[in-house]
């Protein structure tokens, strides 16, 4: 019942105090003299949104960054110690490195293979069936793939029969049973291939939409003239399709920068897996709970992720620019 | 004049000849989007035929060996949930 009475609150009353807000506003303007009202409205209007803005990005933004200067209890000022802590740990320096192999590997992989299949699937009548199977890993939850892998990579030992589908594979052809997820580097790479198995889908779709929006002239014109189609596609489909490359690669660096579920579930970060997300998890949850250190943690985060945002807003700044 | 001509006398039958598909080229386009396809279903369909099989038999053999008789799938796991 009470469950009731609050969702009807929702529907109605956020609406409801919204309309309130801008009659309200409207009253009040209408006070001021009237050249005046054409410079105030805007304002009056976007500051809800300023507001929230505020509550949930800025501050908790900055108090991040107070925390990351604070100890363990946010009681006594630190200085830069967690940052240190951070550059000293070898806990820290092997996750960051592993960011960085998400970042190079995963964006490489779902870019590439998702521009492959989008190219290929172009070419064959049953493309809509061909992209949904490609697509659906996206529509999976991390830690539902995280299980998924887990049947591919699972090992057992040489006497017993094989469970984890590719050990039976690799079997097949007289190889030994391999711990994908505990074998260094190798495990990095099979939990990164999770990441790309899951992301290509959104490479593909929105590549595909791209590679539709080149008119068929232009490719039908080059053909004519005799290129082949490793030309048509080097000296027309690439550099029409820059742009879009472009924002889905900053996108999948963004997400894999941020990555931790896969590793999670997987192997919670050993066998030298771990990756920055998962490492402030740790210091955050894992008793007794550092807030300084997970925050310094959250600040370089945060800090690797600014550029790749600032190049994305730039590009959509000139593409404006172009219209 | 030969040299403008040539090109064209040449590109002509092999726009068609593609657009009606070089047989081996066709052949390779379709491995590969279907092998593609194949490793993209393979690990959420194993998860799918595990979900219908019992706890010890998923620990014992792997997903495949439920798809060959004798079978033995079970609702178990989903009446459990």
């Amino acid at each position: 019942m009470d469950q009731l009475v609050t969702a009807i609150v929702a529907v109605v009353g956020v609406p409801a105090a919204l309309v309130g807000y801008i009659l309200l506003s409207e009253r009040l303007i209408q006070v001021l003299p009237e050249k005046r009202q054409g410079r105030i409205r805007p304002w009056f209007w976007i500051a809800p949104a300023v507001l929230f803005l505020f509550v949930f990005l800025i501050y908790p933004t900055i108090n991040t960054i107070v925390l990351s200067f604070l100890d363990a209890q946010s009681k006594n000022f630190v200085g830069l110690d967690n940052y240190v802590w951070f550059i000293q740990d070898r806990g820290t320096i092997e996750a960051l490195r592993n960011s960085v192999l998400w970042v190079v590997f995963m964006t490489a992989g779902v870019v590439g293979l998702g521009l492959l299949i989008a190219i290929l699937v172009d070419r064959v009548r049953y493309e809509p069936i061909a992209k949904s199977v490609i697509f659906v890993p996206l529509a999976i939850s991390f830690v539902a793939a995280g299980i998924i892998w887990q049947f591919m990579y699972q090992y057992q030992d040489p006497s017993r029969p094989q469970t984890g589908t590719l050990n039976a594979l690799i079997g097949l052809v007289g190889l030994g049973p391999t711990r994908f997820t505990q074998e260094e580097p190798l495990n990095n790479f099979a939990l990164i291939f999770i990441g790309i198995w899951m992301w290509t889908g959104f490479a593909m779709v929105i590549l595909s939409a791209g590679l539709k929006g080149i008119s068929t002239e232009l490719l039908e014109a080059a053909r004519v003239d005799g290129a082949n189609e490793w030309q048509v596609f080097k000296g027309i489909i690439l550099p029409l399709l820059m742009p879009t490359i472009f924002v889905v690669g900053t996108t999948i660096v963004i997400t894999a920068l941020k990555s931790f579920d896969i590793v999670f579930t997987v192997t919670n970060g050993n066998f030298g897996t771990d990756v920055i997300a998962r490492e402030m998890w740790q210091q955050m949850f894992t008793p007794p709970g550092n807030f300084g250190r997970a925050s310094a943690v959250a600040i370089v985060l945060l800090l690797a992720i600014i550029p790749f945002m600032a190049i994305n807003v730039k590009r959509f700044r000139e593409q404006e620019a172009i219209r | 004049m030969t040299v403008v001509t040539k090109p064209l006398e040449s590109a002509g039958p092999t726009v068609a000849a593609r657009k009606q598909g070089r047989g081996l080229s066709r052949v390779f386009l379709h491995v590969i989007v279907i092998g593609l396809m194949i490793l993209w279903v393979v690990p959420t369909l194993g998860l799918f035929i595990n979900s219908f099989r019992q706890a010890s038999d998923v620990a014992r053999s792997g997903w495949w060996e439920g798809l060959l008789p004798p079978w033995d799938f079970t609702l178990d796991n989903y009446s459990r949930v």
